[in-house]
């Protein structure tokens, strides 16, 4: 890619000077004359009916406008990606405590708040369906009434019972892992108000502003194109803002009062009312030949779904997919429940279900090799998926797949190298040991297969000759508006000072699917290259015409089009621009689709399985251990990663380091706790993320190139990959340091340290 | 989150007047970094603020006569940046660079820290090393008592609704100020004005006795920037060779209702010749007898107690390796 002017070289973001200068109005920044402020009143109880609502006082309170219940939604009173089985309001029972019972909107926010407390909800406390193993049992009581388990994914192949007789090694676990909060630096908010057209408006960051606006219209009965989703800018989502939030509830008080209505969730109510990454208890029992070959991975996968579906269902599909990590192996069961419970709620988080199953597979890999006496590497090496091998859940690998390579670079680095001389620390401080820790993982890219995939681009001309491309797809931080404009600029063979990129409106960008799924770069990358194409013949025919030349006579160069070895002879994009007004009255306008390529196979009952496009990455964590306090300090941090290429090496290098360290605080520290459907740690003094002084000083940022042919530039995406395999690497060096295993995650200083001191008494 | 009525005082004769007229019903108001996060929570009982962080004559640090005195609205920033604290009390220097971040460094005071009387308050354990004295002052009443007699419980203290802290201070030569006070016989120094007390104070044997003096202040949290303890220990020796101490204040925090003395180790220390890692494990295991934990979300009991011992045993095992010369 060497002869590219911007896709692989390093951009500046193209949003950066505003965000830098605080100039970028984010949805809480936003303020509408005659403006109202919206409040809602949660539950009280994580499991009850409710007997009776009485807002009547409420209503009363001077410079209350409008309360809303149940009663009040006009269309479906249910949202939810795949199942809309979360009220927006609730009408006769409550299943968590952050259940929306009611809500006000107020000409002042101090107003609205006390008109909570003015209404009176009776509810009857239902007994609390909490541990996801018990609410498996028959007699367990019922978070819905079709019962606890929303989904039951299962997938054999081979003969896994006749294997695990036959393993020369067994190794057998039981793991846990936590619940994570996404903990974006902007909480769910926004505005909602009907435009002088009559239409309604939604201006709340989000992922997909167009199935937004389709949820917004089931709820509300009303024709979608009369709802406009502005989902951009946002301050951060990792998956927390992929399902609806508080949308329904602006749009049904701006409805009802005719007013612009705003809500801005704090840090507490945030935490507590919406999604999480879902903790899972996985059972594993993994059999190796001594010479290391797996050959049987049999999992149990209990996924703690909390109280609503979301995409809880593709997650644990997702799980199950991900279960025996990027590994040949022939037998398999793996058998995986999503379970609902009161804890909350839980829905996409960054990795989607690989975090989880990352944590068990690769602690066993370590296990496993240092059993069999292998080197890690290698013991991964000799398993790990090639081209045309079948994966785990039976799908024939076709694309680009870099297991091998992210090992043989994360072999080469510095950190895996000298591991042996690294394990040394400070003689005089014996109570300190150091280990170096390995994990490999890979993620699906895409939605897989079932839901149709696709990108959407539309490019227009601009006056100036620069060029605007809308993608529906949301910046919202991982710097994807960057990449767009990279592809468009180069593609267009413009300037990337003149691209102006449109993300996340439904009605000024194209529906591009999904911000997850690490997905961004590669679909809307994709379409925005076809509709540049598009754009190119456009472009050409009008300067034949112009210059009345053949069109193969012409060829582009910077900023125009030109005659082919007379390169003074051209004609400027702007004179193009020019001649479109003069002569059609209109600037030119093209759409790129994108339709995914997806597996061969379908597997049953699994919506989304296979992917067929995968992200490849090895992490590397080099620890100090504390064995007086249990205290893990992550000093280095090291990952080969194969996206494909290289589109913008800053944003590259950003997502690594930013996956790494999220990574390191679901390993080491992040955990919401529920007790009795109570949330214990509702803030950031209490639930605990790294900060600057826990990251590493270095991570090192490995690229690794293996071109997928699919994608734009050959791009596929690393957005989650980044962090999946972050929390075993650091465990694995845990174990190197000190000798002990963690099974459960987050491995907080405490559980360090009373796993040492458990084995030092065994 | 109610509605309040805020009073700045401009001078400390302001803030007095204020103080006695609205008594038990006006909370003082310093760096706010504490009082911020309980008004949003609503935990609050009064109903109005008293901002004293404009009152210039309880900022600053200074020496006089034999001591170091750090006024209540010092903030965290200002100590760690102090000459006078970097020579006279490291300790406590130690122990405010690890609280909060910069940024609560920059608002934070040691005033609040040790009036909002957490167990967890890292200043507080290292103000007990140093063997600080507290001033407590109203309108009508000046009182002087030891860092240690201030705490009643988790947020509660002695301090009477009228009064203010007005000043923190210790010896520079680390020799206790209620022992000094012998001189003054049959007198109790806490009846005695502090003025009078401190007016006169006995020359001591000069730096000497200082150069010989070590320690250490080590906390353990939930993650390494911006943690609140879940066990703290600071620890202030008097070395005297040989692995010997004439002198020994430890103390811990977060491990009882209040912050605690470790007195038993102390005497452990004075008592043997420290002179191995074992003999360091076996004292230090005498911390087990000094606290009486609870869980809560950040720590349980268990773990809580062994790191009383943990620390204080890390803590002294480094002086130990390093000569018993304290670690830069
Ligand atoms: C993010 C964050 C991190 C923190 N980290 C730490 C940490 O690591 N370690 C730690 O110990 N603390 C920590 N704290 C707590 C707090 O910052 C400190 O206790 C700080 O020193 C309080 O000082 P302040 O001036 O802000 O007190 P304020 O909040 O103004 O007051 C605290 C209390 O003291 C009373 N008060 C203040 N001054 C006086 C006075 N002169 N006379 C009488 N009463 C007075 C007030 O009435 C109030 O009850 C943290 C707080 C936050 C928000």
């Amino acid at each position: 890619m060497n002869n590219m002017k911007y896709v692989g070289k390093e951009t500046p973001r193209i949003d950066a000077l505003p965000k830098a200068t605080g100039t970028i109005k984010y949805m809480s920044d936003l303020v509408f004359p005659e403006m109202l402020y919206a409040r809602i009143l949660r539950s009280k109880y994580p499991h009850a009916k409710i007997l009776k609502i009485d807002s009547s006082k409420a209503k009363a309170l001077p410079g209350v406008v409008a309360v809303v219940t149940h009663e009040d939604v006009p269309g479906v009173n249910g949202f939810g990606i795949v199942v809309p089985d979360m009220p927006v309001l609730c009408k006769d029972k409550v299943r968590y405590i952050g259940d929306t019972v009611a809500a006000v909107a107020a000409e002042s926010e101090e107003i609205a708040e006390r008109a909570l407390s003015l209404i009176d909800v009776e509810y009857e406390p239902l007994p609390l369906v909490e541990d996801p193993e018990k609410a498996l049992l028959e007699n367990s009581p019922k978070v819905h009434e079709n019962g606890n388990i929303h989904l039951h994914t299962e997938i054999k192949r081979g003969d896994p019972s006749e294997a695990l007789k036959k393993a020369d090694l067994l190794v057998e676990h039981t793991f846990y892992t936590g619940r994570q909060e996404h903990a974006f630096l902007e909480t769910e908010g926004g505005v909602a108000f009907i435009g002088a057209d009559g239409n309604l408006n939604v201006y709340a960051g989000s992922q997909y502003p167009q199935r937004d606006q389709l949820q917004l219209a089931r709820c509300l009965s009303i024709n979608p194109r009369k709802i406009r989703v502005v989902s951009y800018p946002v301050g951060g989502a990792f998956g927390g803002k992929d399902e609806l939030t508080i949308q329904p509830i602006i749009g049904l008080l701006a409805l009802k009062t005719k007013r612009p209505v705003k809500i801005t969730l704090s840090r507490e109510e945030s935490i507590i009312s919406y999604w999480k990454r879902h903790p899972y208890i996985l059972k594993y029992k993994v059999g190796f030949k001594k010479d290391g070959t797996l050959v049987v991975v049999d999992a149990t996968l209990i996924e703690d779904k909390g109280a609503y579906s979301s995409l809880g269902g593709p997650v644990l599909n997702l799980a199950v997919e991900h279960a025996c990590g990027p590994y040949r192996v022939d037998n398999v069961h793996i058998d995986g429940y999503a379970v609902f419970t009161n804890n909350g709620v839980a829905g996409a988080c960054r990795g989607f279900g690989a975090p989880q199953t990352s944590f068990a597979i690769e602690t066993i890999f370590d296990i496993a090799a240092e059993k069999l006496g292998i080197d890690p590497i290698a013991l991964r090496k000799k398993n790990a998926l090639r081209n045309g091998d079948l994966t785990p859940i039976g799908n024939k690998l076709t694309t680009s797949i870099g297991t091998i390579k992210v090992l043989e670079s994360i072999e080469k680095s510095a950190l895996w190298k000298n591991r042996n001389k690294l394990k040394l620390a400070d003689p005089k401080k014996q109570w300190l040991k150091r280990g170096v820790g390995i994990a490999l993982t890979y993620q699906g890219t895409g939605l897989g297969v079932g839901l149709p995939d696709y990108g959407g681009a539309i490019l227009s001309m601009d006056e100036d000759g620069g060029f605007t491309v809308g993608v529906g797809t949301v910046d919202y931080g991982q710097g994807i508006g960057t990449s767009y404009a990279q592809f468009v600029a180069e593609t267009m063979h413009c300037p990337i000072e003149k691209i102006k990129v449109i993300l996340g409106d439904s009605l000024l960008s194209a529906d591009s699917g999904p911000t997850s799924a690490s997905r961004g770069v590669y679909t809307g990358g994709k379409a925005s290259v076809i509709a540049a194409s598009k754009m190119k013949e456009e472009l050409l025919s009008k300067a034949s015409r112009v210059m009345s030349l053949p069109c193969e006579s012409l060829e582009f160069g910077n900023e125009c089009l030109l005659e082919k070895n007379k390169p003074n002879h051209y004609i400027s994009f702007k004179s193009l621009a020019d001649k479109f007004i003069e002569e059609e009255n209109k600037l030119p306008m093209t759409e790129g689709y994108f339709l995914v390529p997806t597996a061969e196979i379908k597997i049953e009952k699994a919506e989304g399985l296979p992917h067929h496009i995968f992200a490849f990455s090895a992490h590397l964590a080099y620890v100090e251990v504390n064995t007086l306090t249990g205290e893990v300090r992550v000093i280095e941090g090291a990952e080969a990663v194969d996206g494909g290429v290289v589109v913008n090496r800053q944003g590259y290098e950003a997502q690594v380091e930013g996956g790494f360290v999220m990574g390191m605080g679901y390993g080491l520290m992040e955990d919401l706790i529920i007790k009795n459907g109570i949330v214990k740690n509702p803030n950031f003094s209490t639930y605990i993320i790294p900060s600057i002084k826990d990251a590493p000083y270095n991570i090192e940022t490995i690229p690794v190139v293996n071109p997928e042919d699919t994608g734009p530039f050959c791009a596929k995406g690393i957005a989650e990959t980044v962090m999946v395999a972050t929390a075993p690497a650091i465990t694995n060096a845990i174990h190197d340091a000190v000798g002990v295993r963690l099974f459960k995650i987050p491995a907080t200083p405490e559980a360090v340290y009373m796993a040492m001191k458990r084995k030092a008494i065994d | 989150m109610k509605e309040l009525e805020y009073f700045v005082a401009s001078d400390l004769h302001d803030a007095f007047s204020v103080l006695t007229y609205k008594n038990e019903t006006i909370r003082v108001f310093a760096g706010g970094t504490d009082l911020v996060v309980r008004l949003k929570q609503d935990m609050v009982r009064e109903d109005s603020l008293l901002d004293i962080s404009r009152v210039k004559e309880l900022s600053g640090i200074y020496e006089s006569e034999g001591f170091i005195h750090v006024l209540p609205l010092t903030t965290h920033t200002e100590i760690v940046e102090s000459d006078l604290i970097k020579r006279y009390a490291p300790i406590l220097r130690d122990a405010c660079l690890t609280i909060g971040s910069p940024q609560i460094r920059n608002k934070g005071t040691i005033g609040g820290n040790v009036a909002n009387a957490s167990p967890a308050g890292d200043s507080i354990p290292a103000l007990f090393a140093h063997e600080a004295m507290l001033k407590l002052e109203s309108v009508s009443r000046k009182r002087v008592i030891s860092v240690e007699d201030f705490f009643v419980g988790p947020g509660k203290t002695t301090r009477k609704p009228d009064e203010l802290l007005t000043d923190i201070f210790f010896s520079k030569f680390k020799n206790n100020p209620l022992e000094k006070s012998a001189d003054y016989k049959g007198l109790n120094p806490l009846e005695k004005s502090a003025d009078l007390l401190f007016s006169n104070p006995r020359s001591l044997s000069g730096d000497s006795r200082r150069l010989n003096d070590t320690g250490f202040f080590k906390k353990v949290g939930q993650r390494k920037g911006t943690t609140i303890s879940v066990v703290n220990v600071a620890v202030n020796l008097r070395y005297m060779g040989d692995n010997r101490f004439s002198k020994a204040v430890v103390s811990f925090g977060a491990v009882a209702p209040t912050v605690v003395r470790g007195r038993l180790v102390e005497k452990a220390i004075i008592d043997s010749e420290v002179d191995s890692p074992e003999k360091i494990l076996y004292i230090s295991r005498l911390a087990f007898r000094e606290v009486s934990p609870i869980d809560d979300i950040r720590g349980t009991l268990e773990y809580r107690r062994d790191m009383s011992i943990n620390l204080l045993y890390e803590g002294l095992l480094e002086l130990f390796n390093n000569g018993w010369r304290r670690l830069q």
